[in-house]
């Protein structure tokens, strides 16, 4: 790997999401022009990266978002309780 | 019970029952709701599950790679995440925090399982038995032909075959968008070690995906 090519390494994710400095981005762009190697690398991981990110774009499912709603319900009951407890234990203490 | 489920999937803040009431309080912020689930309010700890789910399930379903895996993941995130409601200092955003949580339950996971190997190289089933995958000729860019035609499956074993480590830093930097301090927190390493583990993911991917389309061409 030519020096010039690590040089734009480190920046080459703002780059790809598009976060990077207009000074960087025109510093990886003017690299890229002359090098085929890196533009394929970016092509590519531009590819990577869009198709990732539309497979298994699905939300959760109903019958889980429903399951965990329970169980965080059972978890404010119980912890309730457990307050319920303290407070009586606390005033028993104080008698 | 009845109560306290009526307090947790409060009419205010549920998208499916509440209609117009939704809008006012989605501008509550993360940070308010945090406070008040901190004083025991079950419809604000409600309202922030109800906002990360999704993001949450998408993030373990990648991590893990199985729907069992990211279902577990996800309930045990939520659960941890209440217990521990108290004891988070709001130096993070809420998000950070979660996200931090279910990414160690999915390495969790991860770990326990046995070691596996994936291979791109694997037959495919299909309704005529087991075939290997064909490439077709004159592909201009043989990785766009590749992930077109199988489309994610290809691209899943790829990712799949990750480093847990790797694969996480993948996940939450590019596919969910977070910024490169938001992942270091979460992963709980510096920003240097982020963007050094993204370019060797962005390697390995590349690498991998490449093997694969050589030997399938070695094949034809």
């Amino acid at each position: 790997m030519r020096r010039a090519c690590k040089a734009i390494l480190g920046s080459l994710s703002d780059y790809l999401e598009g976060e990077a400095s207009e000074q960087v981005c025109n510093k990886i762009e003017e690299h890229l022009k002359g090098c085929k190697m890196c533009q394929m690398h970016v092509d590519n991981m531009r590819l990577i990266i869009t198709m990732y990110k539309r497979w298994r774009d699905v939300d959760i499912p109903r019958a889980l978002s429903l399951r965990i709603e329970q169980v965080i319900a059972n978890e404010i009951g119980r912890l309730s309780r457990d307050r319920k407890a303290g407070s009586r234990r606390a005033r028993r203490r104080k008698k | 019970m009845q109560t306290l489920k009526q307090d947790l999937h409060s009419a205010s803040t549920c998208a499916d029952c509440s209609g117009g009431v939704m809008v006012a309080t989605q501008k509550v912020s993360d940070e308010a709701l945090v406070k008040r689930a901190k004083r025991g309010d079950g419809s604000a700890f409600g309202e922030l599950m109800r906002r990360y789910q999704n993001k949450i399930y998408r993030l373990a379903r990648r991590m893990t790679q199985t729907d069992e895996d990211a279902e577990d993941v996800v309930q045990e995130a939520f659960v941890k995440a209440f217990r521990s409601l108290r004891g988070f200092r709001e130096k993070s955003r809420f998000s950070t925090w979660l996200y931090r949580i279910t990414v160690n339950l999915a390495l969790m996971k991860l770990r326990k399982r046995k070691p596996e190997v994936v291979s791109l190289d694997e037959p495919i089933s299909t309704e005529e038995g087991k075939m290997h995958r064909e490439l077709e000729d004159e592909a201009t860019n043989p990785l766009e032909r590749l992930l077109e035609r199988e489309s994610a499956e290809v691209l899943d074993a790829a990712v799949e075959a990750l480093p847990p480590a790797y694969r996480a830093v993948f996940i939450l930097r590019h596919v969910e968008g977070l910024s490169t301090e938001e992942t270091a927190r979460i992963l709980g390493i510096s920003v240097a070690a982020v963007k050094s583990r993204l370019h060797r993911t962005r390697l390995m991917l590349q690498q991998k995906l490449f093997h694969y389309l050589r030997s399938q061409t070695k094949r034809r």
